[in-house]
This record gives structure tokens, C-alpha cells and sequence, in this order.
């Protein structure tokens, strides 16, 4: 395959638009589909991280639940409890409710001591012993204020009055004797269950997950918090969640760019937040800019490269079409002597190159001889066998032999094949000098039309087998006198096997006699012409044959007669 | 078979080949020869001559139209029976092709006949 880039002038200016005026559409279609879907992933990218926040918080509040319902089953274990006294309990009371304290810490996992005060908020008991006296009153503490309030309820964070002054959260859980008597408050705490938590949830969902409590203080956060209060309350997207609000922020944090999702978890005033790097929420992104911008390159490849390769093989096709023509065009006589009127068309699906060939020229005496023929077959082989036989037949002319001698022509006929299947019909006739005679022969080929005052005749008369057939048989000649106002038609069989209407009957010679006659019943030369060049402009991408039509009058010796002593072919032959 | 008349322009060409006991062969055409279909014919009749067939009858009974391509095809059977002391004859009614046979004086060259058992007549002919 040739190519060339780029592809050769003149069509490729209109080319080249069309190309640049493509790349241009498909550049902005591209960006414009980049946004487009750009937008939508992140979009639902950030949905996603918001989902995270809102199912981590669910979580959470599920495992306060859990943990407060827990704590609730161990109360009830201390619904017999005698009502205290100081905060004190009879010794055996004393010792279950011991009991009691130490099973809740060693059987529920997570849970760092367990402790009992009596309603006022002063310590009973606790598990493991607290360094504080007993009795010491602890209702200054907010789970005291909001076991108040709400049962179970679970506490801010603060750090623990324990020998490791650990980070704690409280579960409080009133605690009610017979006749719902508030006997006292159980309390639960957890050192780093919610941090285990924001560490698995961390991982498993590839988002860094903080807790805070009511006061925004972190409690848990992926990756691990200090064992000491850090307060969060002044991050924008903690204090909305504080508030109650939940929902998804795009901003830097720590100078990446961060989704992060934020909501409140229910029921407790505690926070979750979870934040996910850009790069990874949006990771779908990169992968869809480059499938893109691959299937726009792919694009961009067939109108830069493959558009023009196809154009020029286009092109090329149509030059090549364009020799044809121009090399069928130079396979017919140059010039025709004044007078005589040709219509010829090479069937453009026999490839333009036809079998059909014509000519005239002056005779020795300063008459005209004419010339149809048919090879039949089409194609290069035709064709050039066609303009042999046209040249062969113009020198038998030009010596008076014309219509005489169509043996020296099938005997070129015989040489020149290069098919043996090939044969050759012609028509030919000499017009005497003075336009008063008419001589013609025929060699397998359909008869001549004339065109008289008197009406139109077929030249049927004596007649030849066609070209090629190894007849060897002569040619007889047929010859008539010509009256005033003549015209000879000469034809091949495509003109009468052309259908004038697309699937009508073909136009026969009946139809062809029809053709040559006026409404007024006279016979027209004119009418004929107009009828084939007719047929010929409209029809040239239908006929199935080539077609040639070659119609002399009168005027074709007078006028030569009076202007010069012999056609103009014949100055330049 | 459609017929001509009202629908002149179906493309009906089909082939049909038979071989007798007498060792003649026919070919039997239907519907239009043209420049599109003569290449068929060409084949046809040309394999049935390397198989040996020599006594040909090309059955035109059911052919509407034979323009000069199809014309040529029988023309190179004649020509390529010759040699092998071959015959070939022709079944033909149609006035149109009978009148084509005429003008391009193929009918001196063939063998052209009206019924199918007179071709085959004309070929076993001792």
C-alpha cells in the first residue's frame, strides 16, 4: 500500500477541512464527555464516602445499644438489693453486688471496670477497687447528668481516675428495686472498643474513621488517638455533625485533598466522620479520562491516517476511471467530417471502456463513408480490437473500399483477436459525391434506418454473417438511390436493447422508428438525436451495453462540396 | 417461470444440464443472457466439453433475450467443438432470438431448430 501525507493537492484542500473540522468536533465532544462523566464519578464517588460516615455512625450506635442493653441485663441481676444507707450496702449484699461488678467486667469483652453508686451519684462499689473512697460523690460527672435524662446512657470521654488514667467512655444504666424504686446507677467503662472499631472499619472500607463525643473529643480514630482529650469541636464538618446534620465535603486536609463524610450517630450526640484521600475515592476517574482519550486518539487516528488513505485509494479509483474515459474518448476519430452527428456511450458497467466503434471519412471522390460496429464483449479488449478495426476500416475507406472490402476486415478481425469467442458486426455506407446515392454493406449487424420525405426504411436488404465467424463468405453490397431531404441512421444493437424506462420493455426497433417520427407521422432525423442523447445523458448508469448512433443527411456532401474540396478529418488524417 | 410480458426485467436466468444415453448433452437456458450472466453459460458449456461432451444442444425454449456476449459464448462452442469433429444445435422458438440469429448470420453457422428432439436428431445423426 502507498501512502502519502500529505495526500496530494486539490481535493485535499476540501479534504483537509473536513479532517481539521472533525478534529475540532471530536476534541470538544471529548472534553465535554471528560466533564460530563468526570462529573457523575465523582459525584457518586462522593456519595459513596458520605455512605461510609453514615454506616460507620450506624454501626457505632448499634454497638452503644448493644453494650447499653448488656449493662441493663447485669442491672437487673441487682433489683433485690435492699435499698442503700450512705451508700452502703449489709455485707452479703455487699458481696453480690462484688459479684455482680466483677462478672460484667471479666465477662463482656471490652468492658475496663464496672462501678455502682447509690441515686445521689455516690460511690457504692466497683471492679476492679477504685482509688477512690467509697461514698465519694461522683455527680458532677455528665453520665450522672444524663443517665438523668436518658437510660442507658453513654458518657463523654475523660480520662479515668485509674492507676493508667486511661481514656474512657461510661455506659450508665439506672437501676430500679421493687416498685420501680431507683435503687442506684451502673456503670460500664471502655477504654478502647471504639477505637478497635475505627481501626477494623478503617481498613476494611479503606477510610479513615474518626469518633467523637458530644463535646466533638475524639474517642476513636483510624490508626490510633492519644491517650489524652483532643477536641475536634472546631472542625466545620464535626461541629455540622454535632449539630445533628450529616453529609460529604471535598477540601484538603493535611494539604491532600480529602472526600470526607460526616454524620451524627443517633441517639448518643456522639460524631462520626470518614475521610477517604481524593485520589483514592475518585480512582475511577484516571481510568475513565484514559479509556476516553484512547477511544478519541482511535478516532483521531482514522480521520488523520485511515480518511485520508481511503480518500486518495478513492481518488485514485475515480483517475483511473477518469484514463478510461479519456482513453475511450482518444480510441474514437478525432474529428468527424461537418455534418455528421454521433451519440456514443461506453456502458459505465462494462468500465467505460466500450466494444462500440464509429467513424466517417471523405472517399477518394469526395464522398463520405461511415462506419458502426459492435465487438462483442467489452473491457480493454474489446475496446482496443474496436479502434483496430475502426483504423483498418478508415484506410479501406479513404481507397474507395469501404463497403467493398469487409473480407480484408474479418480477416483482421482473425489476426487481431485475442479471443477466439470474439466477433465483430459493422455497418458501413458511402454516400456518392453528389448526395444522391447511397451504398452500403452489413455485416451481421442490425439494419440501418432511412429517413425519407416518403417515410422510413430499414436497410435489410443483401446482408453478411458477422466478423470473425469464419464464414468466408463475401460481403454482398446493397445500394439505393437517395431523393431529396434524406437522413441515414447507423446504430448498434445497444440503442435498440436499451429500456428508455427503468424496468420497461427494451426499445427494439419498432420503438427505435418511433423515435424517428414527428406526431405528424413524418420522419424526423432530429427527433431521433434528441431521443439517444436523451437516453444516453440519463441513462448512462443503467445501460447494460454501449451504444452508438451515427445519422448523416444531405448536408454532408453539400455543405463539403461547396467549402472545400474534402472533409476536415481529412486535413488531419 | 414468471411471465415476460408483464415483468419483463426479472433477473430469471437459470441453467439446467442433462446428459442422455445417446451421449448427447443438453443445456437448457431460461431467462436472460447478458453480459451479466454469459460468463455462466461460458463455464457450463465449457465444462461439459472437457467432460467429453460433444454433441451439444444448447435449449433455448425458455430464453427471452441473447445480447452479442451470449451470442459470443455459442459462437466459441462451435469453434471449440470443430476440432474435436463435435456438433452443436441449437432449440429455439423465440421470435427475438430467432430474428438476432438472423441479423448477426449466426444462422448460417449453427444448427437452429424448433424442438428439442430434433437437436438431438441433428447431433446423433451417425
Amino acid at each position: 500500500m502507498t501512502f502519502s501525507w500529505p495526500p496530494p493537492a486539490g481535493r485535499s484542500r476540501v479534504l483537509g477541512a473536513a479532517i481539521a473540522a472533525g478534529l475540532v468536533i471530536l476534541v470538544l465532544f471529548t472534553v465535554f464527555v471528560l466533564r460530563l462523566t468526570e462529573n457523575a464519578v465523582r459525584r457518586e464517588a462522593t456519595g459513596r464516602v458520605g455512605t461510609t460516615a453514615e454506616l460507620s455512625a450506624r454501626l457505632v450506635r448499634e454497638q452503644a445499644l448493644r453494650i447499653g442493653e448488656v449493662v441493663g441485663s447485669y442491672g437487673t441481676r441487682l433489683e433485690t438489693l435492699p435499698p442503700l444507707r450512705n451508700a452502703r450496702l449489709p455485707a452479703a449484699d455487699a458481696q453480690r453486688l462484688h459479684m455482680t461488678l466483677r462478672a460484667l467486667r471479666t465477662e463482656v469483652d471490652g468492658i475496663a471496670s464496672a462501678a455502682f453508686t447509690d441515686p445521689q451519684g455516690r460511690l457504692v462499689a466497683s471492679s476492679p477497687a477504685s482509688p477512690l473512697p467509697i461514698g465519694t460523690d461522683l455527680s458532677g460527672r455528665d453520665w450522672y447528668q444524663g443517665v438523668k435524662r436518658r437510660s442507658p446512657y453513654l458518657s463523654r470521654a475523660f480520662i479515668s481516675a485509674g492507676p493508667a488514667h486511661r481514656k474512657v467512655t461510661v455506659t450508665a444504666v439506672r437501676v430500679y428495686g421493687a416498685r420501680h424504686r431507683l435503687l442506684g446507677i451502673l456503670l460500664a467503662s471502655e477504654t478502647d472498643r471504639t477505637q478497635r472499631f475505627t481501626d477494623a472499619f478503617g481498613r476494611e472500607f479503606h477510610a479513615n474513621v474518626t469518633v467523637t463525643d458530644q463535646d466533638g473529643v475524639i474517642v476513636g480514630t483510624t490508626g490510633g488517638a492519644a491517650n489524652r482529650l483532643v477536641s475536634l469541636a472546631q472542625d466545620p464538618l464535626v461541629a455540622k455533625a454535632l449539630r445533628g446534620r450529616k453529609g460529604t465535603s471535598v477540601g484538603d486536609v493535611g494539604g491532600d485533598r480529602t472526600v470526607t463524610g460526616f454524620a451524627p450517630v443517633a441517639g448518643t450526640g456522639w460524631t462520626v466522620t470518614a475521610a477517604v484521600p481524593a485520589s483514592e475515592a475518585y480512582s475511577d476517574v484516571p481510568r475513565l479520562r484514559l479509556a476516553l482519550l484512547i477511544a478519541a486518539g482511535v478516532i483521531a487516528f482514522l480521520l488523520l491516517f485511515l480518511v485520508p488513505t481511503v480518500a486518495g485509494r478513492l481518488s485514485r479509483a475515480r483517475d483511473a476511471l477518469g484514463v478510461q474515459e479519456a482513453f475511450q474518448r482518444d480510441l474514437l476519430p478525432s474529428q468527424l467530417p461537418r455534418g455528421v452527428q454521433s451519440v456514443y456511450l461506453a456502458s459505465e458497467r462494462r468500465m467505460l471502456l466500450g466494444g462500440d466503434f464509429i467513424d466517417a471519412v471523405a472517399t477518394p471522390e469526395g464522398g463520405v463513408a461511415l462506419l458502426v460496429g459492435d465487438v462483442c464483449g467489452h473491457g480493454p479488449r474489446a475496446a482496443a480490437l474496436g479502434a483496430g478495426l475502426r483504423a483498418g476500416w478508415r484506410t479501406l475507406a479513404t481507397a474507395g473500399v469501404g463497403t467493398t472490402r469487409l473480407d480484408l476486415l474479418d480477416l483482421l478481425v482473425e489476426g487481431e483477436r485475442r479471443d477466439e469467442d470474439l466477433f465483430v458486426t459493422v455497418a458501413c455506407a458511402e454516400i456518392s459525391p453528389d448526395g444522391r446515392h447511397l451504398t452500403y454493406a452489413i455485416a451481421g449487424h442490425p439494419p440501418p434506418l432511412l429517413l425519407t420525405p416518403d417515410g422510413i426504411t430499414l436497410l435489410e436488404g443483401p446482408r453478411g454473417a458477422a466478423l470473425g465467424l469464419g464464414a468466408s463468405v463475401p460481403w454482398p453490397t446493397g445500394e439505393c438511390a437517395l431523393p431529396d431531404g434524406w437522413a441515414l441512421a447507423l446504430y448498434t444493437d445497444g440503442l435498440i436493447e436499451a429500456r428508455p424506462a427503468p424496468d420497461g420493455p427494451r426499445l427494439g426497433v419498432p420503438g427505435l422508428v418511433e423515435w424517428a417520427t414527428d406526431p405528424a407521422g413524418r420522419p424526423s432525423a432530429e427527433r431521433l438525436l434528441r431521443a439517444a442523447r436523451n437516453l444516453a445523458d440519463r441513462e448512462a448508469h443503467v445501460l447494460e451495453d454501449d451504444l452508438a448512433l451515427v445519422l448523416v443527411d444531405a448536408s454532408v456532401v453539400q455543405v463539403d462540396v461547396r467549402t472545400s474540396a474534402a472533409p476536415r478529418s481529412i486535413e488531419h488524417a | 417461470m414468471s411471465d415476460s410480458a408483464s415483468d419483463p426485467i426479472t433477473f430469471d436466468f437459470a441453467l439446467s444440464e442433462e446428459r442422455l444415453a445417446s451421449g448427447a448433452h443438453v443445456v437448457a437456458v431460461s431467462g436472460e443472457v447478458d453480459i451479466f450472466t454469459a460468463p455462466d453459460l461460458k463455464r457450463t458449456i465449457a465444462a461439459a466439453i472437457e467432460d467429453g461432451a460433444h454433441l451439444l444442444v444448447v435449449d433455448l425454449t425458455h430464453t427471452r433475450f441473447l445480447d452479442s456476449t451470449a451470442l459470443g459464448v455459442l459462437i466459441g462452442a462451435v469453434k471449440r467443438l470443430r476440432p474435436l469433429n463435435g456438433r452443436l444445435a441449437i432449440v429455439n422458438t423465440e421470435p427475438s432470438t430467432a430474428k438476432t440469429f438472423q441479423i448477426t448470420g449466426l444462422d448460417r453457422i449453427f444448427t437452429i431448430v424448433a424442438t428439442r428432439d430434433e437437436a438431438l436428431d441433428v447431433v446423433t445423426a451417425a
